[in-house]
């Protein structure tokens, strides 16, 4: 399958900007806010920059093995066994990722968007039948196209928000920037961030559909663009509505859409901003599927129309279980993503991964070279 | 050749059949019918009024726009613009789903834009309240609050507006043009102040004022008037006003004031100036020293000076500056005297020293902070005003002739 299905570097950018955006915007601002108070916006930017940490570094182990799939990669760094177990581990958490980011999604569109009589599971049913298609049909060359387009669309939908609440943000709301055990509320405060910016694994997956592999880079840069919208986001929410209130509020940015009233005229946009919003929640979900077809059928090598049926069906399924909002946007992404996922999936390994590659071989690697051969030559 | 044709006729078959039955799924997700509530069908409220029944119950006021009236050019008659109605119930949605049963419309308050409490209600306390007007999806938080003066809250619902066509929206603008801030800020400003274990929040207050002397074509009139702001403490539960002068001294001592005209008498004369002043700020330094706290409150603005009943010739400094000197030292007394007034009666500290401290000590603060009433009712206030007069209207002396 490697190959076939090629991104530029400008599409893989976007894609990383849609794919964090959106629920992150939503869900990270409420504990942040809990744990760092006013200083959340540093709790943020720090979680931001230890994802593009990993997001790179991921990305180095991808670079060593130009010609591999992500599977293949995991089989070379860590051997043939855990190198499957990885993988299936990673398929699954990304089935169950994209279930539940399709829930969250749409925990939080209905009732803002007053869906009352609507049922859930049509809702959800339309998702994963979309995702289905995209992921069937234009795999992830649609899923970037797409998000090249909406991008752009929602930076500049949160740019507006952030820019029309100018007037009743307080800076000094952010104040002081001292407090007691900060070092603490800091680094548990960045968690949050970290658990939903970090794309180190699925860096990994994208790496081999590169078309210049020399614009790996761009995947770490779009990690760092939507982790500066976030922290304006985090900025303009805490002036807005103080340093206690955001973390009592399930959707503290949505509020502050809400918020919006220029001169008694603009007003009630907030309509337009969940549309946009939502679109750019469904990147997630479709990449999420996307990545766990693409793990799926490269490990056991089935026919990728099938396999993206079957993950679709899953998510579909795990997306309708969780009872209420707490299970699906409290305990799951606690428990199972910050306690298990983010230290071991998305940290752990590719740190031990990089590790293992530089021991294997050894400390120059040869695309690195050949980069910087072209860069001197211009 | 015909043979060539069929697999691509069959497939060709298949892709109508899949996009057919595809657009007709597609299709039947359009209309969207479970939630579709035709804007025809939906009551707008615009304002909302609570008050606590003698049997502890709660009493809701919603004030509905008539849609018809709305639409029409010209004046219409005010008092025809809009209705209201009123249920009880022990929540507050339990008296709106009775009250539904009396509005063939489904009742919408995404467009509510004020919320009235008694002032009786008011000091029984709103802490059991608040929640539905923020924890409802419907509800907006960019709405204004205010206590009613000596009212129950449905009575602010009762008075029509002559200009504005919606009467709530004419209390939300007037609180902004006397230098209140933004329309619509007053709720957050209140839920912000009273999640906090150290600053006591407060509400505008208004007051229903009818004036003899006026004239309104019809009808005798009433207003809604902003006359101060009730003062709450931590339990949420008003404990007393503060007048409208005290308010505006509150807002400048805060920087939330915009503009202001003052009017103050010049001493050892029977004159009076009037200057509007502008471009307020305000710094609270605040100084903990032992167990005792200091603050020293530095204010200033610019000010135009716009009337001036004594023969003085403002082309010249010194008037200039003794006017400066007697605003300066109104306004510092005032805000002294306001503070020690809320320092010794209410004990509840709405001027945010306590933000203050916190900046400065920020280490300190948690140990401050739980013996921040007793600190803030000893503590010790400086306060240094000083208003630059820029502009002195477009005269020097008077143009007509005084005597003194």
């Amino acid at each position: 399958m490697n190959g076939t299905t090629k991104i530029s570097g400008i599409q893989m950018f976007f894609l990383m900007v849609t794919f964090n955006v959106a629920l992150p915007i939503m869900e990270i601002i409420t504990p942040t806010v809990k744990q760092a108070k006013q200083d959340a916006w540093m709790a943020a930017a720090i979680g931001t920059f230890v994802s593009m940490l990993f997001t790179y570094i991921a990305l180095h182990i991808s670079q060593k093995y130009p010609e591999e799939s992500f599977v293949g990669c995991l089989r070379l760094v860590f051997g043939k066994f855990f190198g499957s177990i990885l993988a299936i581990l990673y398929a699954v958490q990304w089935m169950v990722v994209a279930g539940f980011a399709a829930r969250q999604t749409t925990d939080f569109l209905m009732p803002a968007l007053q869906l009352y009589e609507t049922p859930r599971g049509v809702v959800l049913m339309c998702i994963f039948l979309l995702v289905a298609y995209a992921a069937m049909l234009g795999g992830v060359e649609s899923i970037a196209r797409c998000s090249e387009f909406l991008g752009m669309l929602v930076i500049a939908t949160i740019a507006l928000v952030v820019f029309f609440t100018i007037n009743v943000q307080h800076l000094d709301y952010l104040l002081p920037i001292i407090q007691p055990h900060l070092a603490r509320n800091l680094a548990v405060g960045s968690i949050p961030s970290m658990s939903f910016l970090t794309s180190s694994a699925p860096a990994m997956v994208l790496y081999p559909h590169l078309s210049d592999k020399n614009s790996y880079r761009t995947a770490v840069w779009g990690v760092g663009a939507s982790g500066t919208i976030l922290v304006m986001c985090t900025v303009a929410t805490v002036a807005t509505f103080g340093a206690n209130l955001p973390a009592k509020i399930w959707n503290p940015f949505f509020m502050l859409a809400r918020y919006i009233s220029i001169a008694d005229f603009i007003q009630n946009i907030d309509a337009i901003v969940i549309v946009i919003w939502f679109l750019s929640a469904f990147i997630r979900v479709a990449l999420y599927a996307w990545l766990a077809v693409e793990t799926t059928s490269d490990f056991l090598g089935t026919d990728i129309k099938w396999t993206a049926a079957f993950v679709c069906a899953v998510g579909f399924v795990i997306s309708v279980i969780p009872a209420s909002i707490v299970q699906s946007t409290i305990l799951y992404p606690g428990w199972i993503i910050r306690r298990i996922v983010l230290p071991v999936l998305l940290l752990g390994v590719p740190a031990l991964g990089i590790i293992i590659a530089y021991l294997k071989k050894g400390r120059l690697p040869t695309q690195k070279k050949k980069g910087r051969a072209r860069l001197a030559s211009r | 050749m015909r043979v060539g044709r069929n697999p691509d006729r069959t497939r060709t078959w298949k892709a109508r059949i899949l996009t057919t039955a595809s657009t007709v799924l597609c299709l039947s997700f359009v209309p969207g019918c479970w939630d579709m509530r035709e804007l025809n069908n939906r009551a707008l409220v615009i304002s909302s009024a609570i008050d606590m029944t003698d049997d502890g119950r709660i009493c809701l006021t919603d004030q509905f726009a008539i849609p018809s009236a709305l639409g029409q050019q010209g004046a219409g008659d005010p008092k025809k613009r809009f209705y209201t109605l009123s249920e009880t119930g022990d929540t507050v949605q339990e008296a709106a789903q009775v009250l539904q049963t009396r509005q063939p419309r489904y009742i919408f308050i995404g467009h509510r834009r004020n919320i009235f409490f008694g002032e009786p209600t008011a000091r029984q306390g709103l802490a059991h309240l608040l929640d539905e007007f923020t924890r409802n999806p419907e509800s907006r938080l960019r709405t204004d609050v205010a206590v009613v003066d000596g009212r129950p809250g449905s009575d602010a619902l009762k008075v029509p507006s002559i200009v504005e066509k919606l009467p709530s929206i004419a209390a939300l603008k007037s609180r902004s043009v006397v230098g209140g801030g933004q329309p619509g800020s007053a709720f957050v400003d209140f839920l912000i102040a009273s999640d906090n274990e150290t600053s006591c929040p407060t509400m505008p207050l208004v007051k229903i004022v009818e004036q003899p002397e006026d004239y309104v074509a019809g009808s005798p009139s009433a207003q809604i008037a902003f006359v101060g702001r009730a003062v709450f403490n931590t339990q949420l539960k008003m404990v007393g006003k503060i007048d409208y002068e005290e308010t505006v001294y509150r807002f400048w001592e805060m920087g939330r004031l915009t503009h202001q005209t003052f009017s103050v008498r010049l001493p050892g004369k029977e004159h009076s100036v009037s200057v509007y002043v502008n471009h307020m700020k305000s710094k609270i330094l605040p100084v903990i020293r032992g167990h005792h706290l200091y603050v020293t409150v530095k204010m200033d603005g610019d000010g135009s000076l716009n009337e001036s009943d004594a023969s003085m010739d403002y082309m010249k400094p010194e008037p200039v500056k003794t006017v400066e000197d007697a605003l300066d030292k109104k306004v510092a007394d005032s805000v002294q005297h306001l503070i020690s007034r809320v320092q010794q009666e209410y004990h509840t500290d709405i001027f945010n020293f306590d933000g203050a401290t916190h900046n400065r000590y920020p280490f300190l603060w948690p140990s401050l902070e739980k013996e921040w009433k007793d600190l803030f009712t000893d503590a010790t206030i400086t306060v240094q005003a000083h208003v630059h007069i820029r502009t002195v209207g477009q005269t020097g002396l008077p143009l007509h002739h005084v005597t003194v």
